[in-house]
């Protein structure tokens, strides 16, 4: 036998494909507007894409491992009442603001660890369906961001801390660095570890994971505390971009995330995906929300362009893997 | 009534293009009779019958009945030639009646919109009396048990007045008593004149209820005897053919014993205790349900565990789990390899080190390097074909896949290898490499248990039997001693209906 040549690349035709789109996204807009190809504005649409990409690349994992997380919106509302209420509470209490804001930021990153963890527990323990045991969590975390606000925002944030959200460093949006960071760091976690080799085994065939040694709890366990904790980073950020804690923040914003995973080509049946593919999925959305404001589209027809994207990326998703067989 | 015939004439049927289900199979049934068909895993038995029934499409070859070819290529166009089948799984819908689930989706109708129940209802009364079964057609399926269901199931068959009935497997799910039944049905149907195919794996019933056997071995046809001339023995032989021992290897077992199981018991086996010596193959035997699938399982950690010790080389195992397991050092292949063994959409190097994924990471991070030798080795030594090891794992044949099953495994550098059925759905040449597989790790000191239902099989590659029946070990035996016979006798010597699942 000749000596096989070893490819462990995974070559992707639809990968190349999405890109070609985007691509070609691009150019239509730059030809349409001369306000869409320049500087600024390629990085407001960074920054945009930077709340909803953080929590994209933990629904990345979560939907290769074949679960769906329908509570990363609320989360978002949630962590940022959280952060604004500690800090409120603590400074109240005589603690020096910077101090305050600080100590709140950690504890509502760790609260919301243990609640991603919780909803894998409820999942992995009790074999409930993640989209029920998130749905839960989704309407709980809504209802204490609620609670917890009284319905009203919440101020008192020191004045630097809106730079987090809204500030820059240099021309880069602070925001895009923590993006940025997040995403190298995913990327890696995904490609080149044993932990991000186990999402992908989890998410094809649980059985088989399972039966070779892969602690499926544990995996399920840490995918779902990081993906709440990424939601909670970006709700943290979007607090301090408006300036309060704002329970209905992050309204929705599940499903633009769930999209974005999505147009980046994984498939909720779980197994495929990647980081790649999401960025693409969030940068496409990203785009195409831009323009379409540039050009004066009016949101109702936003939707129905929204809409119709996720179909058409469906479509191929099918039809090429399809033919892939 | 004239007699007819079912002709089955110089059927192939070659699935994945390697392995061949029949080969140039002829034989033919006639009506009034009833026909048994019969013959190992892997015999075609099963392709037969789904070839005569519609599911598949034969290679060559045609089916005759009346002397006329008939053409179908699904279930439907079988069932308008005339030809019924009774599968093992129950198609029934629990939640309607007895009379509807008969004529399900064909109704008597009054109008457009109303259904003649009064109607449904005498034609079902006809069709269960013609079984000789009182059943009330208005009884609700899901307050029937399994042998009433699977006579509701012939009735509906039998509503179609089919000229062929299959029976595949019906009595494999139920009581003694719901058998006399049912055979007590397929006598009564006998009389009306229709030809009627019974598959079956329990020999005993053939006395019972054929009139004529027909069997196969490894795709091909051997032969159809009265059942009036008969001996048990004689249709073993048929069976299995002269056995060809295939050249076993001189065993290689050490004295130290590597692995050790005392009184373990969980919801499906009960009281099973054995040592295993290093080197040493030590093979189950036992009909489907016998447990021996899940001693392994109870071994590996995956059912729960009601009270028992596992020692593994002195170290008593308290809490079985498969990531404890691995970590001691043993390995399992399931028997099902798409459900529980492979990750399909996956590469078959992702495959290949699905267990030994943090052997071949350094901190947090795969080596690739090592990822590649690992890769290699496994292709190298258990011969995959494969062009790109980055290829997806549905890509490969049956074989194919089987090996890289086991090469996960073996990349883990097991001590003790739980093996499943490591030669279902595959070729013969695969099965003979997996066996040497088998047999080279034993010379390096690798234990192994391997579970298979076919008896060649466990007396040509182990050292050692465990025959196991109703959860329990039954007898243990040096597979030098031991042949195929021999087996089968022990499990016809109390039990009436129960037999190894040959």
């Amino acid at each position: 036998m000749p000596k096989h040549i070893m490819k462990l690349k995974r070559f992707n035709i639809r990968d190349w494909v999405l890109e070609l789109v985007l691509v070609a996204l691009i150019i239509a807009f730059s030809l349409a507007t001369p306000r869409f190809f320049t500087g600024s504005n390629l990085l407001n649409i960074l920054r945009n894409i930077s709340f909803k990409g953080i929590i994209a690349l933990g629904m990345t994992m979560v939907i290769i491992s074949g679960e769906i997380d329908l509570s990363v919106g609320s989360m978002v509302g949630f962590a940022g009442v959280l952060t604004a209420f500690l800090t409120q509470t603590l400074s109240g209490i005589g603690l020096n603001l910077t101090v305050a804001v600080c100590i709140a930021m950690v504890v509502t990153l760790i609260v919301a660890f243990f609640i991603g963890r919780f909803i894998a527990f409820l999942i992995t323990r009790f074999s409930i369906p993640s989209f029920i045991a998130t749905l839960a969590f989704y309407l709980v975390l809504k209802g204490a961001a609620l609670v917890i606000s009284n319905g009203y925002p919440i101020l008192g944030y020191p004045k630097w801390f809106s730079q987090l959200g809204a500030g820059y460093f240099g021309p880069i949006p602070i925001t895009a660095i923590f993006f940025i960071v997040a995403l190298i760091i995913m990327w890696y976690v995904m490609k080149a570890t044993p932990f991000g080799r186990s999402i992908y085994a989890v998410g094809s065939n649980v059985e088989a994971a399972r039966l070779s040694g892969i602690n499926v709890k544990k995996v399920k366990g840490i995918i779902f505390s990081l993906t709440s904790t990424f939601a909670a980073v970006a709700g943290i950020l979007i607090s301090s971009q408006i300036n309060s804690g704002a329970p209905l923040t992050g309204g929705g914003w599940e499903f633009d995330v769930i999209s974005a995973v999505i147009i980046g080509g994984a498939s909720l049946a779980g197994g495929s995906g990647t980081i790649k593919g999401t960025l693409i999925g969030a940068i496409f959305l990203g785009i195409l929300l831009n323009g379409m404001t540039l050009l004066n589209v009016s949101d109702y027809w936003k939707f129905i362009v929204r809409g119709g994207l996720i179909l058409i990326a469906v479509l191929m998703n099918t039809l090429i893997s399809r033919s892939n067989k | 009534m004239s007699k007819y015939q079912l002709k089955v004439k110089d059927i192939t049927k070659v699935f994945d293009k390697t392995v061949v289900a029949l080969d140039n199979v002829t034989c033919s049934f006639e009506s009034g009779s009833v026909h048994a068909i019969i013959g190992k895993n892997g015999s075609g038995k099963s392709t037969l019958i789904k070839i005569i029934a519609g599911v598949h499409d034969a290679d060559e070859g045609e089916i005759c009945l009346y002397d006329k070819k008939i053409e179908h290529n699904s279930p439907i166009h079988a069932l308008k030639n005339g030809i019924a089948t009774v599968y093992q799984e129950l198609s029934l819908v629990g939640d309607l009646k007895v009379g509807e689930n008969i004529f399900l989706g064909r109704l008597p109708m009054k109008s457009k919109v109303r259904i003649n129940w009064a109607k449904m209802e005498k034609d079902s009364r006809e069709v269960l009396a013609k079984l000789g079964v009182d059943l009330d057609p208005n009884m609700y399926v899901k307050k029937l048990s399994v042998g009433q269901q699977q006579l509701v199931e012939i009735a509906k068959a039998m509503s179609f007045d089919p000229k062929v009935l299959i029976l595949d497997e019906p009595t494999s799910a139920l009581s003694n008593n719901e058998c006399e039944h049912l055979f007590e049905a397929v006598r009564n149907l006998k009389k009306h004149g229709i030809i009627i195919l019974f598959i079956t794996h329990r020999l005993q019933e053939l006395f019972k209820i054929a009139d004529s056997v027909t069997v196969l071995r490894d795709g091909k046809y051997i032969g159809t005897e009265s059942m009036s001339d008969m001996r048990p023995e004689d249709i073993v032989n048929m069976m299995f053919g002269d056995i060809e021992k295939s050249e076993k290897p001189p065993s290689s077992i050490q004295d130290d014993i590597v692995l050790q199981v005392k009184n373990l018991k969980t919801d499906k086996i009960d009281n099973v205790s054995f040592e295993l010596k290093k080197g040493e193959i030590l093979g189950i035997a036992g009909m489907m349900g016998s447990g021996r699938t899940e001693v392994l399982r109870a071994i590996f950690g995956l059912d729960k565990l009601d009270s028992g010790e596992i020692i593994v080389r002195d170290k008593v195992v308290k809490s079985p789990s498969p990531e404890i397991m691995k970590k001691l050092g043993l390995g399992f292949t399931s028997e099902n390899r798409k459900e529980e063994a492979l990750c399909l959409n996956l590469s078959i190097a992702d495959n290949l080190c699905l267990a030994s994924i943090y052997d071949i990471s350094s901190g947090a991070r795969i080596d690739r390097k090592k990822e590649k030798n690992y890769v290699e080795r496994q292709i190298d030594a258990l011969s995959i074909k494969v062009n790109d090891p980055g290829a997806r794992t549905d890509s490969m044949s049956g074989g194919n896949q089987q090996k890289i099953v086991v090469g996960n495994w073996l990349n883990t550098s097991p001590q003790i290898l739980l093996m499943d059925e490591p030669s279902r759905g595959i070729d013969v040449n695969a099965k003979q490499q997996i066996f040497n597989i088998i047999w080279e790790a034993a010379k390096n000191g690798v234990s192994t248990i391997m579970v298979s239902s076919e008896l060649e099989e466990v007396l040509g590659v182990c050292d050692r039997v465990l025959v196991m029946r109703q959860g329990e070990i039954h007898a243990e035996m040096q597979a030098c001693e031991l042949s195929v016979e021999s087996i089968y006798a022990q499990c016809m010597k109390e039990d009436e209906v129960k037999c190894l699942n040959i």
